[in-house]
């Protein structure tokens, strides 16, 4: 089987996949394009979009249906269906919020609106999420999400934690202590920390004409 | 098993795991939040947000989330991994057009709204449809992955009548293999059962 991961340059939408490779030891390639090459190579694309993940030749589209497909061949998605269906669900509620810091991020023509989408991110909707997730990590219990053993979930949204204390406070975790050490619990993971050591990506400072 | 839905008295992001469920041939409970109980009932939802599948006394949140949880449980998913992942990719895909259909829906200016409509009938449906449309002639037969029914041909059924309904008449006239598909969905005798007792 070989695994390509076309996307721009960045951690962005691709991260996941990456940390997800580097967690099984899974070989795959990054095949990078460039901002410059972007409008040439988009009609191409199955939706005009990236990141894609391609399979043997065969190219899959869309985020989390990435994320979904190697948890699921990989069998990083939990012991039941339960389980299965509660990785989908808080990667699915935690993607609404990503889904809105790309909006205001990169997208928000406006000031003003950014301004205030911003501030409303910060003061409550993010809270909101990191609240729910904190009391479901909590009784949980151990060190992830669902279940006992690491999940494609664990990966995508520790993922998404770092995104958020890369890009807006790196302190936003302080008030949750069960998703510190869940995130910190992911990231020891010993391929994970050492994929994170080499890869020298970064959130801080992502470049806004990639969103 | 018990299964009951919670969601507001109208099609949005219910309707479509309403229809899985009837092609499953589950009984269920339909639990329609009036709007104006909602802000008594949020709270006790996991995610203060509908829909919310109740198995037993466990509960599930998110709709995309949902309809996977009973497409896998009751085969409508495909007859292997990478097929069920392009269940996932078309579903998350006309999900994105249907976010874009909701800022129009709910526009409440007019003006903004015809404006809104225009670039949704020009621009975003194009972008999504002609692939999509291509997609169904590519794979064949009735349906858009593999050769049986899933999940994905109902909820994107589901949002294609929504967008027939509520936009344009005429929303798929281009987009010939896509209507077939859908009228394949709504003639599934269960699915026409469930809409005639609707």
């Amino acid at each position: 089987m070989t695994y390509k991961i076309i996307y721009f340059g960045i951690k962005g939408r691709a991260e996941a996949f990456r940390l997800i490779f580097s967690a099984l030891d899974v070989k795959y390639e990054d095949v990078i394009i460039k901002s410059a090459d972007w409008p040439g190579y988009k009609p191409g694309t199955p939706w005009g979009q990236l990141p894609i993940l391609e399979v043997d030749g065969q190219q899959l589209a869309q985020t989390s249906t990435i994320c979904r497909y190697l948890g699921h061949t990989f069998n990083l998605c939990g012991e039941t269906a339960w389980e299965d269906a509660k990785c989908d669900e808080y990667v699915d509620a935690t993607n609404d919020l990503i889904e809105e810091w790309i909006g205001f991020k990169f997208l928000e023509p406006d000031e003003a609106r950014k301004v205030e989408r911003k501030a409303k991110f910060v003061s409550t909707l993010i809270p909101n999420c990191l609240a729910k997730l904190e009391v479901i990590k909590e009784k949980n219990g151990g060190d992830f999400l669902v279940g006992k053993k690491l999940t494609w979930a664990d990966i995508n949204v520790a993922d998404k934690l770092a995104m958020l204390e890369g890009d807006i406070d790196s302190t936003i975790l302080e008030g949750y202590p069960n998703l510190k050490m869940f995130k910190n619990a992911v990231f020891s993971i010993p391929r994970i920390k050492a994929y994170i050591e080499k890869s020298g990506y970064t959130y801080v400072n992502m470049d806004p004409g990639l969103g | 098993m018990s299964y009951k839905l919670t969601y507001f008295d109208f099609k949005g992001r219910g309707e479509a795991i309403r229809l899985l469920l009837a092609t499953a041939g589950v009984k269920f409970a339909d639990d329609r939040v009036k709007l104006e109980n909602w802000p008594s009932i949020k709270p006790h939802t996991p995610w203060e947000m509908v829909p919310v599948l109740h198995v037993g006394d466990r509960s599930l949140s998110q709709s995309l989330t949902i309809c996977r949880y009973i497409a896998r449980k009751f085969k409508l998913m495909g007859a292997n991994e990478w097929e069920a992942s392009k269940c996932d990719e078309y579903a998350e895909t006309i999900n994105d057009l249907y976010l874009e259909w909701i800022k129009f829906n709910f526009e409440a200016d007019p003006d903004k709204k015809a404006e809104l409509k225009n670039a949704f009938l020009t621009t975003l449906v194009p972008k999504y449809l002609i692939k999509l449309n291509t997609l169904q002639s590519n794979n064949g037969g009735n349906f858009l992955v593999g050769n049986t029914l899933t999940w994905a041909d109902i909820f994107v059924a589901d949002k294609l009548q929504t967008f027939e309904d509520t936009v344009d008449q005429g929303v798929l006239n281009e987009y010939p293999h896509l209507r077939k598909m859908k009228d394949a969905v709504f003639a599934e005798p269960r699915i026409k059962a469930y809409i005639e007792g609707r």
